[in-house]
Parts: structure tokens; sequence; C-alpha cells
């Protein structure tokens, strides 16, 4: 995985934990709040009967105490003691409506309660109408006690089921409780290690970054170094290597003018043939120097009127060798993406290129134009001179190589380096194709 | 004619001759003066040297890579000096850089020729130069060059 991949990765899954947590705290709170609501409802329920038995028990006193004392002033307190009891089994009834298993004791304990009361007010009514001992016939008969055991028994067993669910509401919340915490302990945990992967993923990648821009620093600093080293050497070159020429050619000369009566022609030609040789190392040295010139210069990228520099490096031409016959056709408004000083340089070696080469044609001709290559377009230079062998295509473009003798045509072999070094820095290419006797064609992409 | 004086600043022997043959050749028959260095042309243009008396030439011909003191810093100098800044001075080099053509210019040469290889151009560019600004150019006021 790349570097980008591993640090949201470590994040996603940081913050997907980290969500995990959020929606599984959220529902543990809402569960234990549910608990706890269970709880107390048990609780609730268990007040309720207690409180039922407890006013059951009270209506049973009022009852005796009727029977005992004959006071018409417990038969109030009996009935609301009987009004309570109703009340607490609606209200037990209601509590327990999702619990089965109370409702069926409800079912039990309705019919007790009512057999009760109608046996406590068979009691009364017997005390009413038949005396003391009637109504305690009555009260103490067996069916009377059993009634409230069996009432007091399924009350129990009530009981007895709510502390069931308690119990088991307690450890669900409990439970639940320590599943929150270790919900939390161990998401967070997760979360952490997540966040430490990615901060160690950043941290390895910024020290990667670093080191490499320290790489890129350094680099650049040397190239900066032996470019400026590479400029003062061309600055010697251009200075020191033309002065000893000078004097050369300066002095051969003088040799010439105050002493060539002195000498024969013999030694007047090898005073001609020095000045030569010195003339034309001059011509190499200022060649060597613009190559190196044109290959380090800035480029200012612009939109370049070929055609225009074209016609004008043909002016030039001319202007320099007005006896020649020359027919050149330059197809009009070729534009360029290019520096247009650097495109003048690339015009002017191809087209005095062409003009050179075409020195022996009586009828020559030159085109500059703009041609199909396989979809994109490319520029040439054509001429019907004196071409090349294919063979050595390949030769063409390397600095001082030469394909023709210099007595044949003088030139120092940088022009179509140059060439190419500019148009490389373009983005472009330049091939050439030509015969012998047939003339050249020179293509160049920008 | 002590104002007719001209200038020459070259380090090499060869080119000092060279020149000095050149303007024999195109019939310039006016006082040189020959500085080997920098230092040296300072000294005359502001009578600093063992002789003590400070020249005003009517051009000076001033090569850039010179020992002690170079050519660019030369013409700093003398433009710098209310005594010498209206002095014509032609720099007069091999190197045609870009860099110190600009400079040159920028410091205030008033003219920027490069030496030719061939001694043919080389004494047809002194014949040129001698005819502009011996004969040709007219020098500034002596007022205003205190």
């Amino acid at each position: 995985m790349n570097f980008k991949g591993k640090v949201v990765s470590a994040f996603g899954l940081a913050s997907a934990v980290l969500l995990s947590i959020a929606v599984l705290s959220y529902r543990s709170i809402l569960q234990t709040t549910t608990d706890e609501d269970w709880v107390a409802h048990t609780h609730f329920v268990r007040e309720e009967l207690d409180a039922l038995l407890a006013d059951l028990t009270e209506a049973q006193a009022s009852e005796r105490s009727y029977i005992l004392a004959d006071g018409e002033t417990y038969s109030a307190s009996f009935e609301d003691a009987l009004a309570r009891v109703r009340k607490h089994v609606e209200s037990v009834r209601e509590l327990t409506q999702d619990n089965p298993h109370q409702q069926a004791s409800l079912q039990k304990l309705g019919p007790l309660l009512a057999a009760r009361e109608i046996q406590m007010r068979r009691a009364i009514t017997a005390r009413r109408t038949g005396g003391l001992n009637a109504a305690i016939a009555s009260e103490g008969s067996n069916d009377s006690r059993q009634t409230m055991d069996q009432i007091c028994a399924v009350i129990a067993a009530m009981l007895q089921e709510e502390g069931r669910l308690l119990a088991v509401r307690a450890t669900s919340a409990e439970v639940n409780s320590r599943r929150i915490k270790e919900t939390i302990l161990f998401g967070y945990g997760l979360a952490f290690v997540f966040l430490i992967a990615a901060s160690m993923t950043i941290h390895r990648e910024m020290e990667k970054r670093r080191l490499a821009d320290k790489i890129v620093a350094r680099r650049s600093a040397e190239l900066e170094a032996a470019n400026n080293e590479l400029e003062a050497f061309c600055y010697s070159v251009s200075h020191d290597l033309r002065t000893p020429l000078r004097g050369i050619d300066g002095f051969s000369q003088a040799l010439l003018e105050d002493y060539g009566s002195k000498i024969d022609s013999s030694a007047r030609d090898f005073l001609q043939r020095i000045r030569a040789g010195t003339q034309r190392m001059g011509v190499l040295i200022d060649d060597l120097l613009n190559l190196s010139r044109f290959t380090r210069i800035e480029m200012q990228r612009a939109e370049a009127d070929l055609s225009e520099i074209g016609r004008t490096v043909v002016a030039e031409l001319r202007q320099a060798e007005p006896q020649r016959d020359v027919e050149v056709v330059i197809a009009p408004q070729l534009c360029g993406e290019g520096d247009p000083r650097l495109m003048r340089v690339v015009l002017q070696n191809l087209l005095a290129n062409s003009w050179k080469f075409t020195s022996k044609k009586p009828h020559a001709r030159i085109e500059f134009g703009r041609t199909d290559n396989n979809g994109s377009s490319a520029f040439y230079v054509k001429d019907n001179g004196a071409g090349f062998d294919p063979r050595y295509t390949a030769r063409l473009f390397g600095a001082f190589q030469r394909l023709h003798g210099v007595a044949e045509f003088p030139g120092s072999g940088v022009g179509l380096a140059m060439v190419q070094r500019i148009i490389q820095r373009h983005g472009g290419r330049v091939w050439a194709e030509g015969a012998v006797g047939e003339g050249a064609t020179f293509y160049f992409t920008l | 004619m002590s104002d007719m004086v001209i200038l020459l600043v070259e380090d090499n022997p060869d080119d000092e001759a060279l020149t000095l043959r050149a303007l024999k050749k195109n019939n310039i028959t006016n006082e040189v003066i020959v500085a080997r260095d920098g230092a040296e042309a300072l000294d005359h243009l502001f009578g600093t040297g063992t002789n003590g008396h400070a020249i005003r030439p009517q051009v000076i011909l001033l090569d850039l890579k010179l020992p002690r003191v170079d050519g660019l810093e030369v013409l700093r100098r003398i433009r710098g000096d209310q005594r010498t800044k209206l002095l014509p001075v032609v720099i007069l080099t091999s190197s045609n850089e870009e860099r110190d053509r600009l400079q040159g210019y920028d410091i205030g040469a008033n003219s920027y020729v490069r030496k030719p290889v061939d001694f043919v151009q080389f004494t047809e560019a002194v014949r040129q130069l001698g005819l502009y600004w011996l004969l040709l150019n007219e020098k500034p006021p002596q007022a205003v060059v205190r």
C-alpha cells in the first residue's frame, strides 16, 4: 500500500472504531436506563403487593372487631380497606400486564379475594342476625382460614416472582454496564493503536521526504556549481584562446605586408595557410561557444513566427552572397511554440546549410514548410543540394561531425548539433532524409 | 596635441603591438599611452602615478580582462569621478559574452567592439574607431570636464 493509502486507512479505521464506540455507548446507556426503569418497576409492584396484603389484613381486622364489639363504626373502615384492596389489585394487574406468569397468579387471586370478601360479609350478616356465636362459627370455619392461606400463598409467589425478576434485571444492568466499560476501553485502545500507526507512517514519510529534499538540494547545488564552472570555462575559452590566435594571424599578416617582397611565393603561401588556419580556429571556438551558450540559455517560450524568421534569415544569406541565384519558397503563417531567439538559430543553421550545399547546383531550390508526420505536424527545410549518404544519418547531428570535406563545403560541424540541442530543449525531435546528389530534407517538431 | 591622446589599456604585448600597428597603418598618428593593467590606467587618468600627471585622452580603448583592476572596474571608477565621467570609453575585448556586453553598457561604455581574430578585420575595426572617435566625434566642453 502506498503512503496515502496507509494513512487514509489508519485514520479511517480509527474513525470507524470511535464511531462504533459512540453508537454502542449510546445504545448501552439507553439499555441501562431501561434496566433501571425495570428495577424501579419491580420495586413498585412489590410495594403494591405488600400494600394489598396489608389492606386485606386491615379489612379482616375491621370485620373481626365488628363481630366482637358489634360496632357499626368498624363497618366504614372495612369497606375502605376492601376498596383499597381492589385498587391495589387493579394497579398490580396494570403493572404486570407484560408478565403472563403474574397475570396467571392474578387470575387465581381475583376469585380468592372475592371468596374471602363473601366469607367476611357472611360473618358480619351472621353477627347481625344470629348473634356472636353464629358469627364466630362462620368466621372460624375452615373455609375462611383456607381462603386466607391461599391468598397469602399466591401473593407470596407473586412477590417471589418479582424478586426473581429484580435479580435478573439487576444482573442485566450490571452486565450491560460492564460491557460498556469493556467496549469503551477496548475501542479506545484500538483507535489509539490505529492513530499511532498513522502517525508513525506520516513520520516515516516526512523523514523520507526530508531526506529526498536534502538530496535534491545537494544535487541542485552541485548542478549549479557545475554550471558556474562551465560558464567560467567558456568565458576563459572565449577570451584566452582567441587572444593568441589574433597574435598568430596578425603577425603573419605583418610578415606578408612588411616582408612579402623579400620572400618567395611558397613562403607567402605558407603564411596564408597559417592565417587561414588561425581564422578557422577562431570560427571553431565561436561555434563551440555558441553550442554551449544555446544549450545553457534560459528559454523564453512564445508564439514564434517561423515564416518571418525564415524570410529574415534568407534575406541575410542573399545579402552575403548576392551573386547566387537561389529559389527560396517559404510557406506562409508557419507558427510554433518556442523561444524566438533559439528558433532563429535553428532556421539560421538549417537554411544556411541548404544555401551552402546547393552552391554547386545550377538551379538551387530551398523550401521551408510544414508537413503531416503521422498525425502531428512537422516543419521541414528541403533542398536539392549535395544531399548525404543515408548510412551516415546518425552522424549528422553529432558535434564536429562532418560528412563533407572542408575544401568541398566549409563548416565546423557544429550547426546541426546546435539545432538538435535546441529542438530537444523544446521537447521536439529532429531528423533528416536524403541521398547523395539528390538533396536533403531536415524535419523538426516543437 | 596633448588633448588628442589615446589611452590604450591592454595587458597582452601582442595585442598592444597589433593595435599600435593597426593605428599606424591607418595613419592615426596621435600619441598613444599604453597602460598594461587597470591600476596603471587609473594612475594615468587621476595623476596618481609616478609622473603625477593626469591625462585627458580623446578616447580610451579598454580591454576587459586585465591584471590587478579589471576593465569593468576601471570603467566604473571613470564614470564615478567628476573629472573623468564624460570621457569616451570604447571597450575593445576578445569576449563577446552577453554578460560582459550588458555590464559594459550598463556601467556606461560608449561603445563595445569585439577584437576579430582576422588581422585584416581588426585593422578595419581600428580604422573605423579612429575615424569616429578622433575625427568625427566632438569632445564634451572642457568646462564640464573639470
